[in-house]
């Protein structure tokens, strides 16, 4: 290696150090910069007495919860909606609720229930659900369903008051993956 | 002066440089199809400009962002600007696609200018990316609902797709941070990228242009060796300023849109713009795990298929080639827009999106008329809808109350329950609301009582029985009692001045004559425990405690039908099924819909 080489050799290590210096940080920034991840277990939250729910009619209920967005922390915030579909008739004892994610697997679009109606439609392309969450043919051409699987059904419980005895809708809220033919839980 | 000229040349070399530029020969001598390359550049320029202008008053904050939006259209020339930086940048993309079909049209894309093609084509997604990044920067609820679809597109495609969205969203969900992102894509990363190709596209098609020699003798028997300044520049210019008009005359007319705040309570069934509506189409016919194929494979597909252009197309027969390339042309043109067609037509036969889109519309008419008529607070626009009665009311009863009651009137004509077993409560604390239940055939009708457990009830029986002929009074009379009778009813509904005539002969009525006090309460007359207490009857405040527990004495008691508790826990507000503002809002569109 003669003067110039050694030269050309320290001026170009240096600049790409000084650059790595800068870069490398920056890539890390990007990758670390995302808020905490919510760690352990879901719980079970309280969302309504079963007796306001009427059977056959689904009902949308928030999942209240600690939301944390980026810097900001809020309590009470809704982190989340499920359906509520009371199953059985109201005189009848024993009482089934199925809780369905209101997350469209597809594209997580919000999917809503046509008034009166007893299934679910995707707004976003128009993608039927049956009132079991599984995926119908588009009633009106009868296009397959391009969701890629079903709405995500949620863990349920009835926990009955014994103070006032009233039986209440619990339901362990989680969030899955959006676009794939299977659970993976995360948004 | 000269000398001055000349020592800033000596030390810029600025004359070589504007020479270069200005003394260009194109290939056919000046001609209007080159005009699109320079639109573009000085749309570009507009965008760059109306841009920072923007910047200057626009706050990147989930709870500010649509309300510094809007106080930017306050100003006539804000909200001019704005719709100049709306509609130009759809102008660029409509131009963008003629420019790159002009340049494959005439094979300009060949040896030695193969860069400028590649750099060119490369420019074609960033300004798709700098527009989708632009949408949402409003908060808008349909900015926000298309790029979380948007964002979910790219968390779809395999391997590095739930990275990439993750960095778009900076999370996993939409939230402050995913703004930050946004505002810096928008108008920190994509301005550098798009300049960095910019000028590499330009400095290639410079350096590959001949040009005349300033000395040389102006050509003006051979118009091919016209130089671009004037003879191009004065045509850029005639096309620019067209372009530009137009674009005026929608920024000064209509301004840039301004959609609702965006609301996760909201639905809303996203449509991408016009220009990604082949995509939408088109991936219709994947599913679940290949629709990668339609929004990332073939895009992709079409991008690197003509970047390679330069480097396939060696047809030597001139007529083939060109052939081939109008071929590609058309082809492309009439998929883009076939695809395009087919969306636009299947949305505009689905009667449920045309109504959910007109209501989407009126709710951001709403947004706009509260903004300028109702302080914003530091909670943002979001609470703008979120506290209005006339948006909310309708919403809460639908929600909640439709089951059982219809809300059916000349206001909200759609508020009809499927299966009706309560009153209807259009028009509830009005004098005709209220005279329906003093007339037997009303109250027993399906409109109040008909339907409930009271159908053949005291209430009802007895109504009955005041109508019945005992001779005393004639129809008429009676009718003038019962009319009083409701005007004082709605004088405690608050709906009536108490000073009338008709009130105080109501008054004395309802505590005498009418009967009504033998089950009812009305202030000290009467007592409770047999029937909801008509002191205050449906005021604000007796039907938020009444709806919040109607099985208490002061109401229904233990007669109570089928109506639940809806806030009867006022120590866990978060167990009710309405919270208190949301009975307050309820209340006040129940009694002026």
């Amino acid at each position: 290696m003669n003067r110039r080489e050694l030269l050309e050799w320290v001026s170009s290590g240096l600049a790409t150090a000084v650059a790595t210096v800068v870069g490398l940080p920056g890539v890390g920034y990007f990758l670390g910069g995302a808020p905490r991840e919510s760690s352990g277990e879901s719980q079970f939250s309280r969302l309504i007495k079963v007796k306001d729910l009427v059977p056959g009619r689904p009902m949308m209920v928030p999942v209240m919860g600690q939301k944390v967005d980026a810097w900001i922390q809020s309590d009470q915030q809704a982190i989340g909606r499920v359906w509520l579909v009371r199953e059985s008739q109201s005189g009848s004892t024993d009482q089934t609720v199925r809780a369905l994610s209101s997350v469209c697997p597809h594209m997580g679009c919000q999917v809503q229930a046509p008034s009166g109606g007893k299934s679910f439609v995707c707004p976003c392309h128009r993608a039927s659900f049956g009132a079991d969450g599984q995926r119908l043919p588009d009633p009106k051409t009868g296009e397959r369903n391009h969701v890629p699987r079903d709405l995500d059904e949620l863990e349920c419980r009835l926990v009955r008051d014994d103070e006032t005895g009233d039986n209440w809708v619990e339901v362990r809220y989680e969030k899955f993956k959006t676009g794939l033919d299977h659970r993976v839980v995360g948004a | 002066m000269q000398s001055w000229v000349d020592w800033l040349d000596l030390r810029l070399d600025y004359r070589l440089i504007r020479n270069r530029i200005s003394n260009r020969i194109l290939p056919n001598g000046p001609g209007w199809v080159y005009t699109s390359a320079s639109c573009l550049l000085w749309l570009l320029v507009i965008q760059c400009i109306t841009g920072l202008l923007l910047m200057a008053t626009y706050c990147p904050s989930m709870t500010s962002a649509w309300a510094s939006v809007h106080f930017i259209d306050q100003s006539s020339a804000g909200r001019f600007l704005r719709g100049i930086h709306h509609y130009a940048s759809h102008a660029m993309i409509i131009l963008f696609g003629v420019h790159v079909l002009r340049v494959l049209c005439t094979g300009a894309y060949r040896a030695p200018r193969e860069l400028v093609w590649i750099t060119g084509l490369l420019l074609f997604p960033l300004m798709i990316v700098w527009t989708v990044t632009g949408n949402p920067l409003s908060v808008s609820q349909k900015g926000i609902a298309q790029i979380q679809v948007e964002g979910n597109i790219l968390g779809s495609t395999p391997v590095f797709g739930p990275f990439l969205r993750r960095l778009l969203f900076g999370g996993e969900e939409i939230g402050s941070l995913t703004l930050t992102r946004l505002y810096f894509l928008h108008v920190g990363l994509l301005p550098v990228l798009v300049g960095g190709l910019c000028f590499i596209h330009l400095q290639q098609v410079i350096k590959h242009s001949p040009f005349r020699s300033p000395d040389d003798i102006e050509p003006t028997s051979t118009p091919e060796l016209l130089t671009y300044w004037p003879y191009q520049s004065v045509r850029n210019m005639i096309s620019l300023a067209v372009i530009f008009g137009i674009i005026s005359i929608f920024a000064w007319k209509d301004g840039a849109p301004l959609y609702a705040p965006a609301d996760p309570n909201l639905a809303f069934s996203p449509r991408p713009e016009w220009y990604f509506r082949w995509l939408f189409e088109l991936r219709r016919y994947f599913s679940g795990n290949t629709e990668f194929i339609a929004t990332m494979v073939i895009p992709s597909a079409f991008l690197f298929g003509f970047m390679a252009a330069p480097f396939v197309d060696r047809i030597r027969s001139h007529w083939l080639a060109v052939a081939c390339r109008l071929l590609i042309v058309v082809a492309c043109l009439g998929g883009w827009s076939w695809l395009t067609m087919i969306s636009f037509l299947q949305d505009g036969q689905d009667a449920e999106y045309l109504a959910e889109t007109a209501e989407f519309d009126k709710l951001s008419a709403r947004a706009l008329e509260l903004a300028t008529t109702v302080p914003m607070t530091d909670k943002g626009a979001i609470e703008l809808l979120r506290q209005d009665p006339q948006t909310q009311g309708p919403r809460l009863f639908a929600r909640h109350c439709l089951s059982c009651h219809s809300h059916s009137g000349p206001k909200t004509p759609g508020l009809v329950a499927a299966e009706p077993s309560a009153p209807n409560l259009y028009g509830i604390g009005s004098v005709d609301w209220i005279t329906g239940f003093l007339v037997s055939e009303r109250i027993a009708s399906g409109e109040y009582f008909g339907r409930t457990k009271f159908r053949e009830g005291d209430m009802v029986q007895h109504i009955q029985g005041l109508f019945a002929d005992d001779g005393k009074d004639d129809a008429a009379v009676k009718t003038q009692k019962i009319h009083a009778m409701a005007v004082a009813l709605a004088v405690e509904a608050q709906t009536e001045d108490g000073d009338s005539p008709d009130a105080a002969t109501g008054r004395e009525l309802i505590m005498s004559g009418g009967g009504c006090t033998d089950c009812h309460r009305f202030h000290d007359q009467g007592a409770l425990g047999t029937a909801p207490d008509l002191t205050g009857y449906v005021s604000s405040l007796w039907l938020k405690q009444m709806i919040s527990k109607p099985s208490v004495e002061q109401f229904y008691g233990e007669r109570n039908d089928r109506m639940p508790d809806f806030a009867s826990d006022p120590g866990h507000p978060e167990l009710n099924l309405l919270s208190s503002r949301e009975l307050d809002l309820l209340i006040q569109w129940l009694r002026e819909p």
